[in-house]
């Protein structure tokens, strides 16, 4: 039984091993849930929310104490010269070690935004601890704001920007999207951009949620501008992450207006290039449900739906429209990666132009060509609460 | 033989009943329960009768032999053989002094006649015996209720009644230096594979042990790698397990004075199968196979899995659970190693307990038991309560096994995983995988490899492992 013997040494001598080595229990953890950059007097401040295990612990035998599911996170902010530095100020000011593979939400400031995203990115991808798939917001406040708050609904503030990532709120841009984004051909990238929503009245400053408005535009990996609707609503029909939106419609010659769900919003990029001539072809299908009806219009009249459809489609081309002359004519910049397309669909033509693109781009062509079906008309027929007869 | 030597043994009967006598009297010297019962018969021959109290039929002895030789006169004309008028079956002539001393002690009244060198053997048993009873270790649901018993005979009745073939063979062999404990080898001419039978016959042959009081002493000197955690026999109670496998081209051992009969070559996955799988609906069988190979893996990996996992590897488990753990075992004192260590050792003591003690008590410790270590150990902040829900899956799992013997095996086997896990993380416990795997490779079980039809892969085999295949259609 030479390997029964084997098989015993060598389990034996395992035993010695433990205790050293790299075992950490969970107690020994700092758990971090969302990391914050910042910049500020030229130096990089990394923001840490640490889950506070004690605090939540005995959800039972506190039953009804009046203590809220908040409360079981707080922040540790660090400075340094760059984000390594302040990393390590930060295990400095913890005394557990710093766990940073549960981080599932970054938030990068505008301000740090502006110093380039490029330094935060490539720290993040190369330090082992952290996800490729966290979130990436940007803020209009400081991030350390933002990881401070205590949201009443859920566990934490990062708890809360998952969610809503996952809801399609925004652009949900994740670690690895954001790094393979500005180093793409176009260089640009769009990130949602959060604020803090004012306290209630009798709440603490701290105890109220983040909130998503408007998207922030970065150009050559830093922060150019903020877009806030309606131009960030083309911004994201350009970059086909356009869901969840409730759109008005005006009918012409009805008085009111008509609004639709969206169900399902589609953008594809079809670059083409004949003879020489650069065109980007943006085909947009769109198909929603009616959900708000304040004209007299009865959608059980076909011809009426056709016309919707029609008012629906110029609405939705007005927004690309409208976000396309923002990106080429204002900032002069490929935000929406036409690059990218370009140089998957013709890779000789975009090799020999690449240099030029910046100065091609704002006079390239594009043609927006916009579907749309309304698939529904909600749970009613007719208009509701107005006689039936006048109604037509 | 232990008290009459070889050459006692060999000693043929002599004409004269006096010689004979003080032969056997000397044999049986001390032995309260061996009578001598000397008599005349009608023909004024003078005759003795040896045999056991315990295990023969007096009564019968009385009225089927004694009382036509003394009374009646039927009469056993000394000269003539065969003697058609007592009214026994199976009745055989005896030469030598061993074969009466082994007749008396299976439980046979030996006749001996002055003047004949021969004596009779009259099979008149009475052995100590229960009714089959519903196996306690192998219930079903549905299925055939009865279960072996420790009477051979018994054993051997309820396989024929459910093999009506004469292909269904049965070959005894005695073992054992004091016990000559009756092993009678059963299996089906035509299905199994040959030379399985000389084989094991050599190695029954080979035993040398002083007794059989269990079908273990058989296994664990018949079985290929008696060293090996693996069980390598099947011990069913069960004769429709058995008549099972005799037709899958197994064969069986039944051992006299045991109701657990052995069953070889086995393989992995038919420690894992129940005899149940074929009697309900198929869907469902195939389910419940398939959540016992799921379950049997666990109960091997679950608590190694998560001492790994909570102490290397936290980036592994979902945010909230991680959260939730990272709640639970904020004010345990112990690594995660040491609690699981604790939690296992404690639940085997338990099960151990549970074991050994009667019923009524039984049920006490496990309410006692559950109480102490599910409730006031958390409460107490001992032991967190995933580690609680850990220990109980994996006991749960374990108890999943239909066979009891395939789980020690991974109750072993869970221990030494716990410490790898603890030392080396997933890795250890990957380098544990392996190392059990390579041993079940290597293993055989009476020449065919252990992980037989998956490797070597077979697919006719395979299909029985995946799925079920129908229950022997022709």
């Amino acid at each position: 039984m030479r390997g029964c013997r084997v098989m015993i040494m060598l389990l034996l001598s395992s035993i010695l091993l433990s205790g050293c080595w790299d075992r950490t229990e969970i107690n020994d953890l700092a758990i971090v849930l969302a990391t914050g950059v910042d910049y500020k007097d030229g130096q990089a401040q990394l923001t840490a929310q640490i889950f506070i295990p004690r605090k939540g612990s005995g959800g039972s035998e506190s039953g009804g104490a009046g203590e809220s599911a908040s409360g079981v996170t707080m922040t540790r902010t660090a400075e340094g010269v760059n984000i390594a530095e302040a990393l390590n100020r930060l295990q400095r000011k913890v005394a557990r070690h710093m766990f940073w593979g549960q981080c599932e939400v970054i938030v990068i400031s505008e301000e740090a935004g502006k110093q380039g995203l490029r330094e935060f990115v490539d720290f993040f991808l190369r330090y082992p601890q952290f996800r490729e798939h966290a979130y990436i917001f940007s803020s209009k406040d400081s991030a350390k704001d933002i990881l401070a708050l205590l949201d009443p609904l859920e566990r934490s503030s990062s708890e809360s920007l998952r969610e809503m990532a996952n809801m399609n709120l925004g652009t949900r841009v994740t670690l690895l999207e954001l790094s393979q984004s500005i180093q793409g051909a176009s260089g640009s990238a769009i990130l949602t951009r959060i604020l803090i929503a004012p306290p209630e009245p009798n709440d603490g400053p701290n105890a109220t949620t983040p909130s998503l408005k408007g998207l922030s535009l970065y150009k050559h990996g830093r922060y150019s501008l903020t877009v806030k609707e309606p131009v960030s609503l083309g911004v994201l029909l350009m970059i086909n992450e356009l869901n969840n939106i409730i759109m008005p419609v005006t009918l012409e010659g009805e008085k009111g207006a008509f609004s639709i769900l969206s169900k399902q919003i589609t953008t594809m990029l079809k670059p083409s290039i004949v003879n020489g001539e650069w065109m980007m072809k943006v085909r947009i299908v769109a198909s929603g449900e009616v959900v708000l009806n304040t004209t007299d219009a009865n959608l059980t009249d076909p011809s009426k739906v056709m016309a919707l459809k029609k008012a629906w489609e110029k609405r939705l081309k007005e927004a690309a429209d409208q976000a396309l002359h923002m990106s080429q004519k204002e900032q002069k910049t490929d935000f929406y990666r036409f690059a990218d397309s370009f140089r998957k669909h013709y890779p000789q033509e975009w090799k020999a132009k690449k240099e030029q693109w910046e100065t091609m781009y704002p006079e390239l062509q594009v043609v927006v060509s916009v579907k749309t079906s309304i698939t529904g008309n909600g749970r009613s027929t007719g208009p509701q609460g107005i006689p039936e007869q006048s109604a037509n | 033989m232990n008290t009459a030597s070889e050459a006692e043994q060999e000693t043929q009967l002599t004409r004269r009943l006096a010689e004979n006598g003080q032969v056997l009297r000397g044999v049986f010297a001390g032995c309260e329960d061996v009578v001598f019962h000397s008599f005349q018969t009608i023909h004024r021959t003078s005759a003795l009768c040896v045999y056991c109290t315990g295990l023969c039929n007096t009564e019968r002895l009385e009225q089927q032999l004694l009382a036509p030789l003394e009374q009646t006169g039927l009469a056993v004309e000394p000269a003539v053989e065969g003697s058609a008028e007592v009214p026994v079956a199976s009745i055989h002539q005896i030469r030598t002094v061993g074969q009466a001393v082994t007749a008396i002690l299976d439980g046979e009244a030996v006749l001996l006649l002055d003047g004949q060198a021969s004596g009779k053997g009259y099979p008149l048993y009475k052995v100590p015996t229960r009714t089959p009873e519903e196996p306690a270790a192998e219930s079903t649901v549905r299925g055939a209720r009865d279960g072996f018993t420790e009477a051979l005979a018994t054993n051997q009745s309820l396989l024929r009644m459910r093999l009506k073939t004469p292909a269904l063979k049965l070959h005894s062999n005695t073992i054992g230096e004091y016990s000559h404990t009756k092993v009678t080898l059963v299996y089906v001419e035509g299905i199994i594979q040959p030379g399985l039978v000389t084989e094991v016959n050599k190695r029954l042959s080979r035993l040398n042990i002083k007794d059989v009081l269990e079908s273990q002493y058989i296994e664990q000197g018949i079985i290929d790698q008696p060293f090996s955690p693996f069980p390598q026999m099947i011990a069913t109670e069960r004769p429709d397990v058995v008549v099972s496998n005799l037709l899958e081209g197994r064969f069986a051992l039944l051992i006299d004075g045991t109701p657990f009969s052995l069953i070889a070559p086995v393989n992995m996955f038919s420690m894992l199968q129940s005899p149940e799988d074929y009697y309900e609906n198929i869907y469902m069988s195939i389910f419940v196979r398939w959540l016992r190979y799921i379950f049997y893996a666990l109960s091997l990996l679950l608590p190694s899995a998560y001492v790994a996992i909570t102490t290397f590897h936290q980036e592994m488990i979902p945010t909230v659970l991680l959260l939730s753990i990272a709640r639970a075992r904020e004010e345990i004192p112990f690594p995660a190693l040491v609690e699981a260590l604790i939690m296992e050792i404690a639940f085997e003591a338990l099960r151990e307990a549970g074991v050994r003690l009667p019923k009524q008590i039984g049920s006490a410790v496990s309410i006692v038991g559950a109480l102490i270590i599910g409730q006031a150990a958390t409460t107490a902040g001992i032991v967190s309560a995933p580690m609680i829900i850990i220990v109980a899956i994996t006991g749960i799992a374990s108890f999943m096994v239909p066979r009891y013997s395939a789980s020690i095996a991974t109750r072993l086997l869970r221990f030494p995983m716990m410490i790898l896990a603890g030392t080396m993380g997933l890795i250890g416990v990957m380098l544990g995988i392996i190392l059990v795997v390579i041993h079940l490779s290597s293993l055989r079980s009476f020449g065919r490899p252990y992980l037989s039809p998956a490797a070597p892969t077979f697919s006719k085999g395979l299909k029985d492992v995946l799925w079920i295949s129908q229950p022997r259609s022709k």
